[in-house]
């Protein structure tokens, strides 16, 4: 019987796996060079992507943890606004949420440094995105679960999986300090550390990622030109696309042409935002937009109208009051991210 | 004779210590057979499972229940003693990686299996006291499985490295006088981590170098009329960043310290039955990663020498 044991232990061994086929025909169409894509190493949900998280007011004590230099993105629908602190997505990357009647999902990839939303509405049913594990040029890719396709946030499509081809619904949100935020909204709600999930918040996770020059996972093409990990807003109009950089100081606004489209591009060094709307005619009439200068004030432009316009490109005063600039597509990243997704942006200083 | 009993006893635990599931198992530890004397042939079979479920960022463990990484490893080592100083040992690990995430929605589990990365180590020993052995891990295992997706699985998760590694190997040995069984031992492993120029699309990957030393003690009991082997170690192992494509990789790298007690319960001179459990008592990890949990390693050691029937 003694003799036996090795035998069994070796089948036993042998016996106890669950090792996959590798066989699932669905799954092989990728939109994406499939070579490109990696396995991060967490694993799909090893990263928990948030759902409905717990906010609270700007200055309550349950966000001590954050400091005024730290960066939120933030939603804006009417009278709702809610912040995602880049502190929190870093360790989630996900928040599937609702604002006001919008259903959406944050999406920040920590290694490309963009945060934009999507609708969380597909072909007419709701669902929730989680983090896949998988990365793309080191861009992160979700995927949702109501049919397990995977997506690409940069890219900006489903890439594998039932819904291939399948656009989101592009959702525009602003990155600014939480200083920033905290003088201009007050009144938004902020995710806080009570997210259901134990994490060293107070810790970023990638070590001195967000100042050297390196990825973590290859990219096609690394473009130094300026620091790789400058943040810069990616503006894509048709064919065309542009990166707009911080000024040294203060607010500037610029005009650009992309896509036989003039954008409206204002960059405020002090609060930390970049935005951009596309200067569309109001009753007809062309804008003309100028700067407003006071940086704790929450109109960031103005127009030969009279009206004031808000970083969400609402007219906050005058006559049109409660109109709405459109925004293009276009986000905050990491500039070797743009730079390798779209390589013939064109760098705006 | 009694002074070879004494040193299998003393470096018989040093065997079956698996550790981490590093890529191209088996780690340092399970690394060196014990001394013997000319024409001795050594065959140990282990069955070695390790459990990776603690999440860890920096020395802060997060409550996080949902990643578990486990790795099964039947371990087949063998040696041959070509004189007394001189022994060859070359370890065939078969290994099979597995990641598991449970969340409320999602099921999702990963595995690969196949042949690992073979050792080779020659050893000479001076003095039946400090052995030194310069050795290499050969590229053997697979390093290129796909998940179902037909994306690449990380490197960690593969059964081999795809690289060369070059492996020192100390050990040093005292037993008492007063009581000959009562062993002391101390050993150190440096892994010296080839890269891996053929990982997926032609991007490189190199594990860290890794240093593992332990020191320990051993002695041999009465059971119920039967003799126990017992040892107790404490072991350090520090290992580095792991790089890919020249960047070091985020969730790797960091220090540890062990306690791993075990018993071997020999059934004659050439056959013995061990088992061995590892438990983390400290861990310091590079940003968050999960950091071994348990460790427990089961199985048989024979012997035999072939020049002379009574050397055992």
């Amino acid at each position: 019987m003694k003799r036996m044991l090795p035998l069994a232990l070796v089948l036993v061994f042998l016996g106890c796996n669950n090792f996959p086929e590798d066989t699932n025909q669905r799954s092989e169409d990728w939109l994406i060079a499939r070579s490109r894509v990696f396995d991060g190493g967490p694993g799909k949900d090893g990263i928990p992507a948030l759902s409905d998280p717990e906010t609270a007011l700007v200055g309550s004590g349950l966000l001590s943890y954050l400091s005024d230099e730290d960066l939120v993105l933030v939603y804006k629908n009417g009278d709702d606004i809610k912040a995602y602190p880049h502190t929190i997505l870093d360790w989630h990357e996900i928040a599937n949420d609702r604002v006001g009647e919008d259903d959406l999902a944050i999406i920040y990839c920590p290694l490309t440094g963009t945060g934009l939303g999507w609708g969380r509405s597909l072909n007419g049913e709701l669902t929730t995105f989680g983090v896949s594990g998988l990365l793309y040029e080191t861009n992160i890719m979700p995927y949702d679960r109501l049919t397990d396709s995977y997506w690409n946030q940069m890219f900006n499509q489903c890439v594998n999986g039932n819904l291939i081809g399948e656009v989101p619904e592009f959702i525009n949100v602003i990155q600014m300090s939480y200083g920033a935020l905290k003088t201009l909204y007050p009144t938004a709600g902020v995710v806080t550390t009570n997210t259901g999930f134990f994490r060293d918040y107070g810790r970023y996770p990638y070590g001195s990622y967000l100042t050297n020059t390196n990825t973590l996972f290859p990219v096609e093409r690394f473009d130094q030109t300026i620091h790789p990990k400058e943040f810069v807003r990616g503006v894509v109009v048709g064919e065309e696309s542009a990166a707009f950089r911080f000024p040294e100081t203060g607010r500037s606004l610029q005009m650009e042409v992309l896509g036989g489209e003039e954008v409206v591009v204002v960059a405020d060094r002090d609060n930390d935002f970049i935005v951009s709307f596309l200067n569309q005619a109001l009753d007809g009439t062309d804008l003309t937009f100028e700067l407003v200068q006071d940086v704790d004030s929450e109109a960031i432009l103005s127009d030969q109208l009279g009206n004031e316009w808000n970083v969400f490109g609402e007219a906050i005063t005058g006559p049109n009051q409660g109109a709405q600039l459109t925004a293009p597509y276009s986000y905050m990243g990491f500039w070797f991210a743009w730079a390798n997704f779209y390589p013939d942006i064109r760098l705006v200083e | 004779m009694r002074r070879l009993g004494i040193l299998f006893i003393v470096l018989l635990p040093q065997v079956v210590w698996g550790q981490c599931c590093s890529g191209g198992v088996p780690m340092s530890n399970n690394i060196g057979l014990p001394n013997a004397t000319a024409g001795t042939f050594q065959l140990n079979l282990n069955y070695d499972w390790n459990n990776l479920q603690r999440l860890k960022s920096g020395s802060q463990t997060l409550s996080d229940d949902t990643r578990q990484r486990e790795t099964h490893t039947l371990l087949l080592e063998s040696g041959y003693a070509f004189s007394d100083q001189f022994s060859v040992d070359l370890l065939v690990p078969f290994i099979q990686q597995e990641r598991t995430i449970s969340t409320l929605n999602v099921l999702d589990e990963e595995a690969t299996r196949g042949i690992g990365d073979i050792v080779i180590l020659p050893k000479y020993t001076f003095k039946d006291a400090l052995t030194i052995g310069l050795g290499v891990k050969l590229p053997t295992g697979r390093s290129n499985f796909l998940n179902d997706r037909q994306i690449a699985l990380p490197a960690d998760l593969q059964p081999g490295s795809g690289a060369l590694d070059g492996i020192l190997f100390l050990a040093y040995e005292r037993y008492s006088t007063k009581r000959p069984s009562l062993g002391f031992f101390a050993n150190t492993i440096f892994r010296n981590t080839g890269t891996n120029d053929s990982y997926f699309a032609s991007t490189s990957y190199q594990f860290g170098n890794e240093l593992q030393t332990a020191v320990g003690v051993s002695d041999r009991f009465l059971v119920f009329g039967r003799p126990m082997d017992t040892s107790l170690r404490m072991q350090y192992r520090k290992r580095g960043r792991d790089f890919f494509e020249g960047n070091e990789f985020p969730g790797s790298g960091g220090d540890f310290i062990f306690i791993n007690p075990g018993i071997a319960v020999p059934f004659s001179q050439k056959l013995s039955w061990q088992v061995n459990a590892t438990v983390p008592v400290y861990a310091q990890v590079q940003d968050t990663q999960l950091s071994p949990s348990f460790q427990l390693n089961a199985g048989f050691s024979f012997k035999t020498n072939f020049k002379s029937k009574n050397s055992l």
